[in-house]
């Protein structure tokens, strides 16, 4: 570490993401998102390849983050069937065709990912193991309105390294939401993924420029030196 | 929730919005300016001292003028943010340390965070330009967000804001973290097109395809078209 205006701060990779102060967080690897029977693959016809493929980097990044006594953080989008939850100011932004707009419309935040559904589950490849953290977010970013922030800084956690789909929309506001809330933050630049792959690199272009974005195997050896 | 040829029209019963000009209603519209300081903004402020081309966000000024202007007149609540860090820093946390002087692919940031909008300097002042007036409302920030850790929400509920449009600098930083922080808290939210600025057009370039993903991007006469010809509400 090096000191900065009376501050510690990080003075490598290592210690930017030291196994003692850093979660591992995982955004959206669920069925409804993520396999080819679920809601973007079956409703919306999205060919849901890219979101698979960061299930090997995910799987063992998840592996050696156990090794290295880090918590595992899975966000789960949890949508309210009733509805009571939406906004038509959230139905405005999100579900409105506009000339210009970019990104895929899709009806995933109304009629997908049910609590309890199997297309609300994290995919069979990464199901977590008793003793992960399991965060329910009905907003894209896992900071909001969750219990997220109250657990990280109950278990001394200061940094959180962000994983999962979709990099241009809840990675990102993942990301940007840990940064709000003051963690030191990165991106796992090969285990974050968008079916829409002009999206994808928007939005991983858009990461790369405000946090570190070390790529799987950056991760892992940083996290092996450090415990 | 309730459809209409294809377009939603209600929620839990309320109605949706259906057009930019409902939208930003003087009455229920709040123009956010964000973050339009010296420092960042004016010659002879840190940004301009340390060598970053200024222009980009001085090119905006005549637009948020112009913006500012047709909202005072049609009665809509203007607000400013202001970035203010106290001189020993103490408002800053070790990871904002960090990730002010990281290096970036594009846009490394030259700025020493301690010469930086430190409050009561010239430099964390709003630019003469667009000077508030005392029916205008400043949120003093100290994160990207102008909704992180401010009055600006509390304010925004208390005054029957719906809406934000939002102006400033810079399009991939406060503007941005500001619009997402907007949406999470139920605002539609809008972000006039051509006045908001980066220091580099790649970055502004960046945010401006980020944010056209989610929200819709009118320019700055669309705005004032629209407000003119709206009726003012008197506040």
């Amino acid at each position: 570490m090096k000191e900065a205006f009376g501050k510690l701060i990080p003075d490598s990779l290592e210690e930017l993401i030291d196994p003692k102060k850093t979660a591992l967080v995982i955004v959206d690897m669920q069925n409804d998102l993520c396999s080819p029977e679920g809601y973007l693959a079956v409703h919306d016809g999205q060919d849901v390849s890219p979101n698979r493929s960061i299930i090997e980097p995910l799987k063992v990044l998840i592996e050696k983050a156990r090794q290295a006594g880090l918590p595992i953080v899975y966000v789960q989008y949890t949508v309210d069937p009733t509805h009571r939850l939406t906004n038509p100011a959230w139905v405005y932004n999100h579900l409105r065709e506009r000339p210009g707009g970019k990104g895929h419309i899709t009806l995933v935040s109304l009629e997908a990912c049910f609590e309890g559904t199997w297309g609300w589950e994290v995919i069979p490849e990464l199901t977590p193991e008793p003793g992960d953290i399991i965060i329910r977010k009905n907003h894209l970013g896992a900071f909001w309105d969750t219990n997220l922030d109250k657990i990280l800084r109950g278990n001394g956690i200061k940094g959180v390294v962000v994983t999962g789909t979709a990099t241009s929309g809840c990675v990102l506001d993942t990301a940007v939401g840990a940064a709000a809330h003051d963690y030191f933050t990165v991106i796992v630049r090969d285990a974050v993924a968008t079916n829409d792959l002009e999206a994808h690199e928007l939005g991983l272009k858009f990461l790369m420029e405000r946090y570190d974005s070390p790529s799987s195997e950056e991760v892992v050896t940083a996290w092996a030196l450090g415990s | 929730m309730k459809q209409v040829d294809g377009r939603w029209v209600e929620v839990n019963g309320i109605p949706i919005f259906d057009s930019m000009t409902e939208v930003v209603q003087p009455r229920h519209t709040a123009l956010v300016i964000i973050d339009m300081q010296n420092d960042f903004v004016s010659h002879g402020g840190i940004a301009d001292v340390c060598g970053v081309d200024i222009e980009p966000s001085r090119a905006i000024i005549p637009g948020i003028s112009r913006l500012i202007e047709s909202a005072r007149r049609s009665g809509v609540r203007v607000i400013y943010s202001q970035t203010i860090f106290e001189a020993d820093l103490a408002n800053v946390h070790p990871a904002w340390i960090y990730r002010w002087y990281r290096d970036r692919p594009i846009g490394t940031n030259p700025l020493p965070l301690d010469k930086t909008a430190i409050r009561g300097t010239w430099g964390a002042a709003i630019i003469d330009e667009l000077q508030p007036q005392p029916q205008d409302y400043i949120v003093e920030k100290h994160r990207n967000s102008a909704f992180v850790a401010t009055k600006l929400e509390r304010v925004l509920k208390a005054n029957g804001v719906e809406s934000v449009v939002l102006a400033g600098t810079t399009t991939d930083g406060p503007v941005l973290s500001s619009a997402l922080d907007a949406q999470w808290y139920d605002y539609y939210t809008v972000i006039a097109k051509d006045a908001v600025a980066s220091t580099l057009p790649e970055l502004h370039n960046l945010g401006i395809e980020q944010l056209s993903t989610s929200y819709e991007l009118p320019t700055v006469e669309e705005m004032i078209a629209i407000w003119d010809e709206s009726p003012v509400f008197s506040r």
